[in-house]
């Protein structure tokens, strides 16, 4: 066991440059897939924004006195996906009127009455924030007598969601080709230093190592290449993003779950890179052996 | 101990490096394996360590059979056999001492005994005062004799010595040789394919001659006599 560890550790340094130009590599393909996540990271937060502002109102009857008012709240409040209400009365309505239309705000004038509705603001838990439940709950509360109308954007909505599922597929299929082209970059970069000692993978082949003896130093070296790799990039991505936020403080930056999430990519990379690349270069060996016209 | 049973061995298909082989080499026993380049001796060697397989027959090896034998027995079985050649095959990034290690340490020995066996084999090839030279500042003598020790260090029952003074001047060639035949005065067979008659001694157990992929007399690896009716001579 102290070998395995040993051999790990010496192979890492007795080829630096060869572990470097691996690292190297390792973290470039690491900090690209860096750069996705938190830009998914961005969009999804982005969505969420988008999301958050989507609200449903119910305008209530004008003839509808208080207790029909707190029925309405009530059973409002009871159909599954509404997590709070919120009442605006009419003066409440007029007054922000005026607050959002300052420049306008003599168009009321013109009435006699306050011509705004009374209405009932509700507020939709996130998981209910998609088009078919919107309306599902849209209509549930159009049923009481007190509701004159529901408005919620139906159409903002459903183009909401539209771009959301665009982008969310897009997404996907860049998040597999990255991943994809990073495992194949670390994998090859892993092989050639392997293949670099295919003569002493031979010759513990030759003196009787067993195939876990052989192979666990370079896998563990292949995690080794993966993790520091992921750190590098993970380190650069942090510096690159946290001055990225001083200038855009919206943005979301690095934390300590997408570092997470690079160093497992890091050492998965390794892994199978090493595993892979081990096996492959045992088996051609011994294939090799056993097509070839010996040398006699 | 090592038993060749009708052994048939083809590459690429159609290339027959070796046909109908049969013979065996006894516990201790010092044997040569002599013919021509290309005849089929290195194939024998790769046979013997079950580096490749027989397509026909069979080889017996201290017990384990080449038919029967499982992919996870292999390496147990090569730490019983040493394996010299002519290109030594040492490791250049390591010097003598770890070279020899090497061989205990990839195969699990205990750490006390590492340090006591290695320097045992280096010094029953003669090499303990170069144990910290890397193969680089070697001489060919000296590199195979680190080799030899690397393959004796497991304390195996037989040593493969393939082709082992190819690559070794004259003055060393007696050297190795004389080395060789101390090993197997201590009780290890030991199998030596050359091309080389010069080297046989007259005193030795047994010459296998091989010539076309096939059994023959010693005599007759150059001769051009039909090879089907001298064969199995021995």
């Amino acid at each position: 066991m102290i070998y395995i560890f040993q051999e790990a550790f010496k192979g890492f340094f007795k080829n630096k440059s060869m572990s470097l130009i691996t690292v190297g590599i390792v973290s470039v393909s690491i900090f690209i897939f860096g750069l996705f996540i938190i830009g998914t990271a961005n969009l999804m937060n982005l969505i969420k924004l988008a999301e958050d502002k989507i609200e449903m109102v119910a305008y209530i009857n004008e003839n509808t006195n208080e207790n029909g008012i707190q029925s309405v709240r009530n059973n409002i409040l009871s159909i599954a996906g509404v997590q709070s209400v919120e009442y605006i009365s009419k003066e409440q309505a007029k007054e922000q009127f005026i607050k959002d239309f300052k420049d306008n705000a003599n168009l009321l004038e013109v009435f006699e009455n306050n011509p705004l509705p009374a209405s009932i603001k509700v507020h939709i838990s996130i998981a209910y924030k998609n088009p078919e439940n919107l309306k599902n709950i849209s209509e549930k509360i159009a049923l009481f007598k007190e509701v004159s109308d529901v408005d919620y954007g139906a159409e903002w909505v459903d183009e909401l969601d539209r771009a959301v599922k665009f982008l969310f597929i897009i997404d996907i299929i860049l998040g597999i080709i990255i991943a994809l082209a990073s495992v194949f970059i670390v994998f090859n970069t892993i092989r050639l230093t392997i293949m670099a000692r295919k003569d002493q993978i031979d010759i513990m082949d030759l003196v009787g190592a067993t195939e876990s003896y052989i192979e666990i130093p370079y896998i563990i070296e292949g995690i080794f290449h993966g993790l520091l790799g992921s750190l590098i990039s993970a380190g650069i991505l942090y510096l690159l993003f946290s001055f990225l936020s001083t200038k855009f403080p919206a943005l979301i930056s690095m934390n300590n779950s997408i570092i997470c999430i690079l160093a497992i990519f890091g050492v998965f990379l390794g892994f199978i890179g090493s595993i892979m690349s081990v096996k492959q270069c045992l088996s051609e060996i011994r294939d090799f052996k056993s097509r070839k016209k010996v040398k006699i | 101990m090592i038993e060749f049973s009708n052994v048939s061995k083809s590459f690429q298909g159609d290339w027959l490096a070796l046909k109908n082989a049969s013979f065996k080499i006894n516990k201790g026993e010092f044997a040569f394996l002599i013919g021509k380049s290309g005849a089929g001796k290195s194939t024998i060697m790769k046979l013997i360590y079950l580096d490749i397989f027989p397509e026909d027959g069979y080889i017996n090896i201290a017990g384990y059979d080449s038919r029967t034998i499982k992919r996870k027995d292999i390496p147990f079985l090569r730490r019983k056999i040493g394996v010299i050649f002519q290109d030594f095959k040492l490791l250049p990034d390591r010097n003598v001492y770890d070279n020899v290690a090497f061989a205990l340490k990839v195969t699990g020995e205990s750490y006390r005994n590492i340090r006591k066996k290695t320097l045992d084999a280096l010094a029953s090839v003669k090499m303990s005062h170069k144990r910290n030279s890397y193969p680089y500042q070697l001489s060919g003598g000296e590199q195979q004799k680190v080799a030899i020790a690397r393959a004796i260090v497991r304390e195996p029952f037989i040593l493969l010595a393939d082709e082992p003074t190819g690559n070794v001047d004259p003055e060393n060639t007696a050297g190795i040789m004389n080395l060789l035949f101390e090993i197997n005065t201590l009780g290890t067979a030991v199998l030596m394919a050359t091309h080389d008659h010069s080297l046989i001694k007259k005193d030795i157990n047994q010459v296998i001659g091989i010539r076309d992929g096939k059994i023959v007399k010693p005599e007759n690896i150059f001769s051009k006599l039909d090879i089907e009716e001298t064969e199995s001579a021995l």
